[in-house]
């Protein structure tokens, strides 16, 4: 396990927030949103925000925002990982950053169902999806909620793209070989009726 | 929007909690709340306040200021020890001295007027004599004011003087502190050397350092308690003061 845990939630993500006071309900639904991201599995990502919930409520009486949430899901579900000894995070501490561009690709041009594409996709590569792509973070906010640095969080988010439009362009050509193969099926059990 | 960005809300919206889970969850949260082990507060924000930093400036900028003034306060550009050689030197070459006052008082403030310490004080010792001159002494560019007495008449119907050159004690280090007297004998002169308060007082006399001895303080002269503190005896005291 190569990520690290945030000491304390990120400031920066508050202030990005649509809503600076969501409700206890939207604050739960974000989290479990947040863990399903992590997680890609329904129930799962209910236990680890409800955990998660409980464990804020017990400690410090109510759940302050989103920031506080999302930092502290992250951590009990690294946690989690480590007591299973579950390896889902990759270091790209030694991932070439410097060629990574400033400005992220707002048309990603992904093909496929993007269910399937997200389960195919490592934790830490959904979360910077979602983070990004859903909560409109900036590298700079998701940066200091995994506790990386901004080029790493911006290399990540690339490469989870290009991952993504191959596993789209993979999805997309078995389709059509699947459909070739069904075409040349039917030709063939058409031409055994047709042919006396 | 994106295409990409859409899917993704898309397939995230659609994705929520079961209300009765949520519920649930909720009213957990709020037992635990209650029923919590313990609750503690959350961790301040941390506030990045300019306001902090540029007081942190000031502060240092003040303090540096502070030490830099204390330093040349304390510390002369000049040492004590060049005034002896210099008033061999002034009296060698026959000075042009200004004409004798006889009233002290009068003298006193002569040497006021041509910038001496306002504070000074002619020496007890000194009152009584007679006046023979006095005048303004340039060492290395300090000045040190000078007025000259008769000490005593010598046979040949000559005069012996004695001189009391007053100075200030920012314009010169290694100058005594308080009551110490500091008496030094140099080619055939004495000079007794001490401190009052922000003026160093110095007797000169053209002899050996005994003659000198019915005029230092420790023979009658009056020297204030008032002790010239240097900046960490001062920093010490004011601290002291304080807290108290």
């Amino acid at each position: 396990m190569q990520a690290s845990r945030a000491e304390c939630p990120p400031l920066l993500l508050e202030s990005a927030l649509p809503d600076p006071a969501p409700t206890e309900a939207e604050l739960l639904q974000s989290g479990f949103r947040y863990a399903l991201a992590l997680t890609h599995h329904h129930e799962e990502a209910e236990d680890l925000v409800q955990e998660t919930w409980l464990n804020l409520c017990r400690r410090y009486g109510r759940v302050e925002n989103r920031a506080v949430l999302f930092t502290a899901l992250r951590n009990l579900y690294i946690d989690q990982c480590r007591r299973r000894k579950l390896v889902h995070f990759d270091s790209l501490d030694d991932a070439e950053i410097n060629e990574v561009p400033e400005v992220l690709v707002d048309e990603p041009c992904v093909k496929g169902e993007i269910a399937a594409l997200l389960g195919q996709l490592k934790p830490g590569e959904r979360e910077v999806i979602f983070l990004h792509y859903y909560q409109g973070h900036t590298a700079e906010e998701i940066s200091q909620l995994k506790g990386q640095s901004r080029g790493t969080v911006l290399s990540l988010i690339h490469r989870t793209i290009a991952k993504l439009r191959q596993l789209g362009e993979n999805a997309a050509g078995a389709v059509a070989r699947n459909q070739l193969l069904l075409f040349f099926v039917v030709l063939i059990s058409m031409a055994f009726f047709l042919i006396p | 929007m994106s295409d990409f960005r859409k899917q993704v809300r898309d397939h995230y919206d659609a994705q929520s909690l079961p209300a009765e889970k949520l519920e649930a969850i909720l009213a957990r949260g709020r037992e635990a709340a209650v029923e919590g082990e313990k609750t503690v507060e959350f961790p301040a924000t941390k506030k990045r306040s300019w306001a902090r930093y540029a007081a942190a400036i000031a502060a240092a900028i003040v303090l540096a200021l502070g030490g830099t003034w204390w330093m040349k306060r304390d510390v002369g550009e000049v040492s004590l020890a060049a005034l002896p050689p210099r008033v061999i030197e002034f009296f060698a070459k026959a000075p042009n001295l200004h004409e004798a006052i006889q009233d002290k008082t009068e003298l006193r403030n002569w040497l006021i007027s041509q910038g001496a310490p306002a504070d000074i004080k002619i020496p007890t010792s000194l009152q009584t004599l007679q006046s023979a001159a006095c005048s303004v002494v340039d060492v290395q560019g300090r000045k040190a004011y000078l007025s000259c007495y008769v000490r005593e008449k010598n046979s040949a119907g000559g005069v012996e003087l004695i001189h009391l050159l007053v100075a200030r004690s920012e314009d010169f280090y290694d100058q005594p502190r308080g009551r110490e007297v500091v008496v030094k004998e140099e080619d055939g002169w004495s000079f007794a050397s001490w401190t009052e308060g922000d003026t160093i007082y110095t007797l000169a006399t053209a002899a050996p350092k005994e003659k000198l001895e019915p005029f230092r303080p420790q023979a009658g002269l009056p020297v204030e308690k008032q002790r010239h503190l240097s900046g960490l005896e001062a920093a010490v005291s004011g601290m002291a003061a304080l807290a108290r």
